[in-house]
């Protein structure tokens, strides 16, 4: 009924938990860094900065970085493979039609990926994300010039499936040359998500209505209603 | 006259002739269906209950703009509404073995239909979405759901709502291959007796799912000033 993947192409289909003990760190260290991206990290403020804390997603390349233990959702067919990231609900797409990435793309929390089997191995090619988000935790930042390339390989072991991430980067605006991570997942049984990303927003976004209303009330009693057209 | 109402007629018929339905890709809700006529999402006059149309009214006569909407409070609107929105975000089905996914554009929601699960497991905690079971009938889906989070006002549900879901693709005409959504609310807690809605969806091939943040605008309060952070701008 579906499009299923042919014979010999692994199927990642399933749930993937990052194993934080077989995290490496970036290579080469020190980190080849730019003067500017030696500022913009200098400057990092995570109150400001980190997008996570706001319920916005983490983006490419953070999501697939993080070692918390949060499960990755993969979804396979002939065509494209889906990650549903269940901490913030980050949702990417790996284009395996063929397509290459647009002339033009315009910038987003996922960017533009486009993959291909080798083996066992998905490679994956990442542009047009957006400068807002970090590179991991550390608050390493990177400009819209950065290429995310990816392997995925697919490991059989007796105690069952590993994913091993092997990820690098590229983006002339931050790094002298390019920086590589490696991660290793686990396939877990399915679990019913905890639509963890929608309560975040639940927290989140009660602080913001409760200033927002203060400030919409103070407003109203300024200016009178007619000025609140349009308002969220 | 006789022959143009059987010409008119089958023109009908055979517009919303059913063909064998591949659900995967993107699919546009439309308000309108395949010979003009409209959805009937979420009825006007739904068979309340007296004490739900009671609770309805004091929501009613306390609604506030900015807190009470769903899609404001930055939250899913969850099911069942949402399968029964009108607003023009697409949505994307994935069918992988024994699953299909539904993954939203609007509030970048998921939604999950088990093929190869025959009961709901005991226990669910309540979730936006609820529990979701599914299997192919004559080409069509049919669809379970319960275990959703109570409220949804102003189209409330209780913890014992059930949903009925059956999908099945219909010839759009001019419009191409559709999807007829019939969704039966039975809820005994909220309403008299269980009714059945109707939703209209249009395929929407090549379209990119595009992203949807609803705290964006928490964001950019807290980080509004980018270009003056970044040096090699």
């Amino acid at each position: 009924m579906h499009a299923m993947a042919a014979d010999r192409t692994p199927d990642l289909t399933g749930s993937w938990l990052p194993i934080a003990t077989e995290a490496t760190g970036w290579s080469p260290q020190p980190m080849p860094l730019t003067s500017a991206g030696a500022s913009v990290l200098a400057a990092y403020d995570p109150n400001r900065n980190d997008s996570a804390l706001f319920c916005m997603p983490l983006g490419t390349p953070r999501n697939t970085l993080v070692t918390t233990p949060v499960p990755l959702e993969i979804l396979q067919t002939s065509k494209q493979i889906t990650f549903i990231f269940e901490g913030r609900g980050d949702v990417r797409r790996i284009f395996l039609d063929g397509r290459s990435h647009p002339e033009d793309p315009i910038a987003n929390w996922a960017g533009h990926s486009v993959g291909k089997w080798r083996g066992n191995t998905l490679e994956v090619d990442t542009v047009a994300m957006t400068e807002e988000s970090l590179v991991d935790g550390s608050g390493l930042r990177h400009s819209e010039q950065m290429q995310v390339s990816e392997t995925f390989e697919l490991a059989r072991q007796n105690d069952g499936d590993r994913l091993r991430l092997t990820l690098t980067i590229t983006d002339p605006s931050t790094l002298t040359k390019p920086i590589e991570t490696t991660r290793v997942f686990r396939r877990i049984p399915h679990a019913e998500p905890a639509e963890t990303a929608a309560y975040c927003l639940m927290d989140q976004w009660r602080q913001y209505l409760e200033q927002h209303n203060r400030d919409l009330g103070r407003q109203l009693r300024a200016t009178g209603p007619d000025h609140l057209e349009g308002e969220p | 006259m006789k022959r143009s109402l059987i010409a008119f007629t089958s023109a009908l018929l055979c517009a919303n002739a059913a063909f064998a339905l591949d659900i995967s890709g993107v699919w546009m809700p439309t308000a309108i269906g395949p010979t003009g006529e409209r959805n009937r999402a979420w009825p006007a006059t739904p068979p309340f209950r007296p004490e739900a149309l009671a609770q309805l009214e004091e929501y009613r006569a306390n609604y506030n703009a900015v807190e009470d909407d769903a899609g404001r409070s930055c939250l899913p609107y969850g099911m069942p509404v949402q399968m029964l929105g009108t607003a023009q975000y697409p949505l994307e089905v994935i069918e992988t073995d024994g699953r299909i996914t539904v993954l939203f554009e609007l509030h970048n929601d998921a939604r999950r239909i088990h093929l190869d699960t025959k009961a709901h497991p005991a226990g669910l905690l309540p979730t936006f979405m609820g529990h979701s079971i599914g299997y192919w009938q004559d080409d069509q889906l049919h669809v379970e759901t319960v275990a959703v989070r109570s409220g949804g006002m102003p189209r409330p549900h209780g913890p014992r709502m059930k949903l009925t879901e059956v999908y099945r693709g219909i010839d759009g005409g001019e419009s191409g291959p559709m999807l007829e959504l019939m969704m039966t609310l039975d809820d005994p807690d909220f309403y008299t007796e269980p009714f059945t809605m109707r939703q209209y969806f249009r395929r929407y091939d090549g379209l990119q799912m595009g992203e949807y943040f609803c705290s964006e605008d928490l964001w950019r309060l807290n980080y509004d000033n980018i270009d003056g952070e970044i040096p090699w701008r």
